[in-house]
């Protein structure tokens, strides 16, 4: 104690005052009372305690600098590392056709707006942007930023570049929002099967519609089956025939008869769909008495059906009365005996309506069903489709001979060119697609390979002898079968008002494609020698066609230049 | 007592020290990781505007890749016409010199033939003489 109370002494270094004296110890201090056994007590637990310390923030620091990100519970979402993204932020996927050519495209663009109640002087604002945007008028612009709204639009679908330029003016009140904007760089080649989307990016119509969901939950371009190439000549030669006689509509669609692969799809009228709004698709909206091409699929019935058979003739002498209502003539009748083939030749209308009969009315009906003349055509990828009108109830014998030869039965041209693939290819159904295949798809077997073969024979001898002689094609062996079919108007057939199919198939030796072309309502002229049938307008347009794009489509010419072996290969389809 | 206390001190000097040491390094690890992520973002930015510059290339090219285009610039630009199938034969029915000319046809397509080869070769000294 006598260390506590000594006497004071001068310092001269702060904490010297606690400083311990050595001299204190030599004097006898009792060890209990040692002040300096707590001092090292208290140092040891400071320094053990600073030691913890640093010791703990010097590992957790090490650790932090060496350890990874770990979740801190199970629970807890593990968080990616930022990485590089490489993403369009669009929000519709591309549309190619098989050859990956882009035919619909989205591009990022921006809205124009305005918070008209934070811009003060709404007329300067007005005349600068309408100095801008030479296609917006000073009125416009004013009534727009004039109007009692929180928002409004300017203009829509501006560049990045045209946003600098504005962001320059140092407009305030202005709002620029990100968009994206549909392109079809084609125009109109494509107009029906693509279809297009409105100002705000929702689906209108064809493969847009049809194939929305897919379009906008997927990036990947969807690649269709139809060919740019192909479809600008069908186009091309369409447009032609349409404008030469002077139809009101016009459709071809071409099918890949071993895959159900549509290759080029067109009807006429058309439209823009980067500025225009879409308007009916013949191809498949279109439900009309296809008239006489059915006649391929009635024999096709009769061969398979074994009711009938290529040697049996048929009385075609004069028109045959089938009940009190119904009398069927031909149209520049033989007035003889016919055969199958002379009866596809003539297209004789009496020839056909017997055959019908011969098939009687459950068979013709299972098959025609099977064909798929019965119900709309479900899984087509675009949006509109229509339903045949497919005659309901029991078929009494005048209805089963008229729709023997395509009347009182109405189709689209779609479900004609998919039912004739099925006759051509060896008798199996493809569905249609507009959709490129990877694998070869599924099909439906409805006819055997042996009705299949007798039926390109048949109709080889059409165009070699029969209504289809402008279309044969030196060559790509065309094979096929005309349609004149007499429109309904108000209920009445409207005498001299056709709708002119022409379905062919090519090469006839081993079909590879089915081409239907259909002309709405085609006028006679000196050029077709007065006539307005199948045969002087949609079967020349079929040739045209055939001849230009068959090359395109690397078919093998079956041509040859000596005389003796051309002569073979056009007698390979002799029956 | 004294040693102790250097000792102590000397141990937490040390920690301290590695402290330092650990947070600048700590501190460089952030820095560095906070500019790659500004950089990664700036990457991902320009990453954006080219696939977007890219796809607009891509509508453009698609554009001036339509048929009707090339056709006219075709047309414009070169003397070809779409094939005929008379313009393919089998390689069986060529006409060789030794035949006998006797078939018109023959001799035609064999004149063709020439004349075409004629004018490849012409068309190749032409393009030759111009490079």
């Amino acid at each position: 104690m006598s260390i506590l109370f000594r006497k004071k002494e001068k310092f001269y270094l702060p904490g010297e005052e606690i400083k311990v004296n050595k001299s204190a110890y030599s004097k006898g201090c009792i060890e209990e009372n040692d002040p300096m056994i707590k001092c090292r007590f208290r140092m040891l637990l400071a320094i053990t305690t600073m030691i913890a310390l640093f010791f703990t923030i010097t590992v957790r620091t090490f650790l932090l600098c060496i350890s990874g990100y770990e979740p801190k519970s199970e629970t807890e979402e593990i968080k990616p590392l930022p990485q590089v993204e490489i993403k369009t932020n669009l929000k519709r996927a591309d549309v190619t056709d098989r050859n990956n050519t882009i035919i619909a495209t989205s591009i990022p663009t921006i809205h124009l707006g305005a918070h008209p109640h934070q811009i003060k002087n709404k007329e300067e604002v007005a005349l600068r942007l309408s100095e801008y945007f030479s296609d917006l008028s000073y009125e416009d612009i004013l009534s727009k930023l004039s109007k009692d709204a929180k928002f409004v639009y300017i203009k829509r679908n501006i560049s990045l570049a045209q946003k600098y330029d504005i962001y320059a003016l140092g407009i305030t009140g202005l709002n620029f929002d990100d968009n994206e904007k549909r392109i079809y760089p084609h125009e109109n080649l494509f107009a029906h099967v693509l279809g297009k989307v409105s100002v705000d990016n929702n689906a209108q119509s064809g493969i847009e519609r049809g194939l929305n969901k897919r379009l906008t939950t997927s990036e990947i371009p969807l690649q269709l089956s139809v060919d740019t190439g192909i479809q600008d000549t069908v186009r091309g030669k369409l447009y032609n025939a349409m404008k030469k006689y002077q139809a009101i509509g016009a459709t071809a669609i071409l099918m890949d008869v071993n895959t159900g692969e549509i290759i080029s799809m067109v009807s006429l009228p058309d439209f823009n769909p980067n500025n225009e709004a879409p308007n009916s698709n013949i191809a498949t909206q279109k439900v009309y008495e296809p008239g006489s091409v059915m006649k391929v699929f009635n024999t096709a019935i009769g061969l398979e059906s074994g009711k009938v058979n290529l040697k049996e003739k048929f009385d075609a002498t004069k028109p045959f009365v089938v009940s009190k209502y119904d009398t069927i003539k031909d149209y520049r009748g033989e007035n003889r005996w016919l055969d199958l083939q002379e009866i596809l030749v003539h297209s004789s209308n009496i020839g056909s309506a017997r055959v019908a009969l011969r098939i009687g009315r459950d068979i013709q009906k299972t098959y025609l069903k099977n064909f798929g003349f019965s119900e709309k055509i479900e899984n087509f990828e675009i949006a509109e489709k229509e339903k045949p009108l497919f005659p309901q109830g029991k078929w009494q014998d005048g209805t089963v001979a008229t729709v023997g030869y395509g009347h009182g039965i109405s189709v689209t041209p779609l479900h004609l060119v998919s039912a004739f693939s099925a006759v051509v290819n060896g008798g199996t159904y493809y569905n249609p697609t507009l959709i490129k295949q990877q694998r070869q798809p599924q099909g439906r077997k409805i006819l055997t390979t042996e009705t299949s073969e007798k039926m390109r024979k048949l109709l080889r001898a059409v165009v070699t002898k029969g209504s289809g002689k402008n279309a044969n094609v030196i060559g790509y062996e065309v094979a096929g079968k005309t349609g004149t079919a007499t429109k309904i108007i108000n209920g009445k057939y409207a005498s001299g008002v056709n709708c002119n199919s022409f379905l062919a198939t090519f090469p006839a030796s081993n079909p590879k494609y089915a081409l239907l072309v259909v002309i709405d309502e085609p006028k006679a002229s000196e050029e077709t020698k007065w006539f307005a049938t199948s045969g002087w307008n949609a079967v020349p347009t079929a040739g045209e066609i055939i001849a230009t794009i068959a090359p395109q489509l690397n078919l093998r010419a079956n041509y040859d230049i000596d005389d003796k072996r051309m002569k073979m290969i056009e007698a390979s389809y002799n029956l | 007592m004294n040693n102790i206390k250097s000792a102590g001190l000397c141990v937490n000097v040390i920690l301290v020290i590695f402290v330092a040491f650990a947070m600048f390094g700590n501190f460089i690890i952030k820095n560095s990781v906070e500019s790659l992520e500004k950089e990664l973002k700036s990457i991902n930015e320009s990453i954006n505007n080219d696939v977007k510059s890219i796809h607009i290339l891509k509508a453009e090219w698609s554009h001036l890749n339509s048929p009707e285009r090339l056709r006219r610039l075709a047309a414009k630009h070169i003397e070809l016409e779409p094939a005929k199938a008379e313009q393919i034969i089998n390689y069986a029915a060529l006409p060789f010199e030794y035949e006998d000319n006797a078939d018109p046809r023959k001799a035609t397509a064999r004149r063709n033939i020439s004349n075409i080869a004629n004018e490849n070769r012409e068309l190749r000294r032409l393009a030759k003489a111009q490079r």
